[in-house]
């Protein structure tokens, strides 16, 4: 070199010795990014994708091309970690279209990008387990109690009303309880007065002998004549003493037959209080006919938008304000977020009511910093087939209160036959058929508010009857269903993402209560009155009955005393006695009056 | 191995024995003013680190400048980021900016920082002087100076291991 000057030619300027080597290292980085991104790319992909979902992921290629900004990805698989033979999703190609310049800025922006083949819990052929994961318990759902609380509430009225349409109050009524006493006595009664007149008869003949005798031989028996006297008198005592009791026999029937009525009114009171029942509450048999399902599936989906929501950005300001040490770094355009997919096309398949349904749609302005944005992130996605469905999810994160919106509507979904309630206590079957669906919904920080409104016409519903149903009762609620002939519900939400409310409003459980309640009620006065017409019966015969003994007594015991009155006439006659009662007196006694 | 280790030295004991010519010299000084000046981490400062590498100028020299001016320089990065901020708000060329900016070229060349800016331009202004007063230098002093190191054995062994190695006689 010497002491030569910088010769002005250019290449001779330059140091070939340090550049050479430097140039050979620039080209072979940039083969090896060249050749080397898209199996790096391919790496990472599933690398990531791995350890955020703790299952196989799988890619069949990966291709970028630098120069158009084009990344396609073809063949992908993600395992689904609780199913290890099912994939959780599975797309057939994405491209995706980057903004290369807003690379050189730090920022991932993909303008325009299509996914297509996606479906969603597809089957796979070999496990997708990439380690042993331990189940995690799921816990009760907050909606739990509600349901279960109506639930427990309906099926008990429909067990008491069972039951108590089931039981026989016979042994507990009080007119066949006081008709048999009152028959008893009247056995006992009869037998003693029999008895009486029996004896009255004996002691008659034993007086009249001994009256002869004494009359036979005056001066021997003047003695006893005072005796006999007193016998006599006695015996007339108790003849009429038997009389006024005969007498009686009419009043005793009266009092008998009050008795009786008494006890009848009595089992009519008891009998209408036992086959009382109140009206079923239709809002509460709502719950319990369509809380199941409601609180199922809303639980879940409020599981998943929490999951959801969880993975979203958060936003912070820190992110978007970051500066240099030095000096005050100048942006010559508005703030923009680091990721942000513009529009992403979607065409991808998703089971809707067991039906595999074709679904094209976008999603646009999705970032990691969406305060940045004039838009909220939205989600289209349509479905045009046999079930059209249409559902739209806004998430609007740019203010300090997140939130998102939510609006599902499918008509014409084939439903499947189902059971719904408690099968143990109160459980309805639905016939299959088709449904129209529509869900609003408005997260608005962690309040929830919307509605899902659900019409399924041509719907039967009937009773499922198990071993300890009351058939009659089924019977009468399977007529009262009948008249059901289409079933709408409308779930009000409420409450917050953790803890969510609904109330569901439909005429199915207001039908119901009514079908139910009029069915129940009805049998219970068709029985009531069957059981009172029966002790009503009854009490009738026994009141026939009891007039038939009371008249046969009085005949057999007036014969019977007329024949003793003769003999004891006779006796008074020989005995000088002045009492007489006429016979035929007798007789004409109370026979009326013993008549109901 | 042990030429490696010793290059630095060799290379600073050329510089001063005039083997390099005095517009190397300050080619390279000047060049090491540029760098020392403008905040590190962005392209512009790796550029300015290619062009003295690449370019045959001494690197020696061009190490002292890079040290002495980052030094420096800290003590005008108040003035610095005022010239940068006024000059990236100037309407005149805001336009200009914005193009820059919009290809991804001053984010990644720092010129959007205020203080690159500024002292990229403090470099540029001082860059002449700069030159021209180390090429006097250089002039004056080189070749005395060369004559007076060479009298020391440490130094012409320096001096020979340099000439073997670029004669590809490394140890």
């Amino acid at each position: 070199m010497g002491d030569g000057r910088l010769i002005p030619n250019s290449w001779k300027i330059i140091r070939w010795k340090y550049v050479a080597p430097r140039l050979l290292i620039f080209v072979a980085l940039m083969a090896s990014a060249r050749f080397g991104l898209d199996p790096l790319l391919h790496y990472l992909i599933v690398s990531t994708g791995q350890s955020a979902t703790g299952a196989k992921v799988e890619l069949a290629a990966a291709e970028t091309s630098l120069r158009a900004g084009r990344l396609e990805l073809r063949g992908l698989q993600v395992a689904n970690p609780d199913s290890l033979l099912r994939n959780l999703v599975e797309a057939e190609r994405a491209e995706l279209l980057i903004d290369m310049n807003a690379l050189f800025h730090n920022r991932l922006v993909i303008r325009n990008g299509e996914i297509s083949g996606l479906e969603f819990d597809t089957e796979r052929s070999e496990s997708g387990e990439l380690e042993i994961l331990v189940e995690e318990t799921v816990g009760p759902s907050a909606l739990d109690p509600l349901v279960a609380q109506a639930s427990e509430w309906a099926g008990d009225w429909l067990e008491q009303a069972g039951d108590r349409l089931d039981s026989d109050f016979a042994d507990q009524l009080q007119t066949p309880q006081v008709a048999e006493d009152l028959e008893q006595r009247w056995k006992q009664q009869g037998a003693m007065l029999r008895a009486r007149t029996d004896e009255l008869k004996a002691r008659g003949q034993q007086l009249e002998t001994e009256f002869r005798e004494a009359k036979k031989n005056p001066l021997r028996g003047i003695e006893r004549i005072p005796a006999l006297q007193a016998q006599l008198k006695t015996v007339q005592q108790e003849l009429i003493s038997l009389q006024l009791e005969i007498k009686n026999l009419p009043e005793q029937v009266k009092t008998d037959r009050n008795s009786l009525n008494v006890a009848r009114k009595a089992d009519e009171a008891f009998i209408r209080e036992q086959l009382k029942f109140g009206r079923l509450d239709g809002d509460n048999l709502t719950q319990v006919m369509l809380g199941q399902p409601v609180a199922k599936n809303l639980q879940s989906a409020c599981d998943w938008l929490a999951w959801a929501r969880n993975r979203l950005p958060t936003n912070s300001t820190k992110q978007i304000a970051k500066q240099r040490s030095r000096g005050t770094t100048v942006n010559f355009a508005f703030a923009q977020p680091k990721l942000h997919i513009e529009r992403l096309g979607l065409t991808l398949t998703a089971p809707v009511a067991g039906t595999q349904t074709h679904f094209t749609g976008s999603l646009t302005n999705v970032s990691d910093q969406p305060r940045l944005l004039a838009e909220p992130a939205r989600l289209e996605l349509i479905a045009r087939g046999e079930i059209p469905v249409t559902l739209e999810v806004i998430s609007d994160r740019r203010t300090d209160t997140p939130r998102e919106e939510l609006f599902l509507a499918c008509s014409a979904i084939p439903l499947a036959g189902q059971t719904v309630g408690n099968q143990d206590k109160l459980a309805m079957r639905m016939s299959p058929g088709t449904a129209n669906f529509r869900v609003e919904l408005v997260l608005t920080g962690e309040k929830i508010a919307g509605s899902i409104a659900f019409l399924q016409p041509n719907c039967q519903i009937a009773p499922l009857a198990n071993s300890s149903s009351n058939p009659t009762l089924i019977t009468a609620l399977t007529q009262a269903l009948g008249n059901i002939d289409q079933l709408s519900a409308e779930v009000q939400l409420a409450g917050t993402l953790k803890r969510p409310e609904f109330k569901i409003e439909s005429q199915l459980g207001q039908q119901l209560a009514d079908g139910i309640s009029n069915a129940v009620l009805d049998l219970a006065s068709k029985k009531s009155e069957a059981m009172l017409a029966e002790v009503s019966a009854k009490m009738n015969e026994r009141l026939t009955q009891l007039e038939t003994t009371k008249n046969t007594l009085q005949q057999e015991l007036l014969a019977k005393l007329g024949e003793n009155q003769k003999l004891v006439e006779g006796l008074a006659a020989i005995g000088g006695s002045d009492e007489r009662l006429s016979v035929p007196q007798l007789g004409s006694l109370g026979s009326g009056l013993l008549r109901k | 191995m042990l030429s490696l280790a010793l290059r630095p030295l060799r290379q600073f004991a050329q510089a001063l024995l005039a083997n390099d010519s005095p517009r190397q010299v300050a080619w390279g000084f000047t060049l090491g003013m540029m760098i020392g000046l403008v905040p590190k981490g962005n392209l512009t400062a790796i550029v300015l680190g290619m062009i003295l590498l690449g370019l045959r100028t001494n690197k020696p020299v061009g190490l002292v400048g890079i040290c002495l001016f980052t030094y420096l320089g800290l003590f005008v990065d108040g003035f610095a980021h005022s010239l940068g901020s006024a000059v990236l708000v100037w309407e005149p060329i805001r336009g200009f900016h914005e193009t820059l900016f919009a290809a991804a070229i001053s984010p990644l060349l720092g010129w959007n920082n205020t203080v690159v800016v500024g002292q990229l331009l403090i470099g540029l202004y001082l860059a002449y002087p700069t030159y021209w007063l180390m090429h006097r230098f250089a002039v004056k002093v080189q070749r005395p100076l060369s004559t007076w190191l060479l009298r020391y054995k440490a130094v012409r062994w320096l001096r020979g291991a340099e000439v073997g190695t670029q004669w590809g006689m490394e140890g």
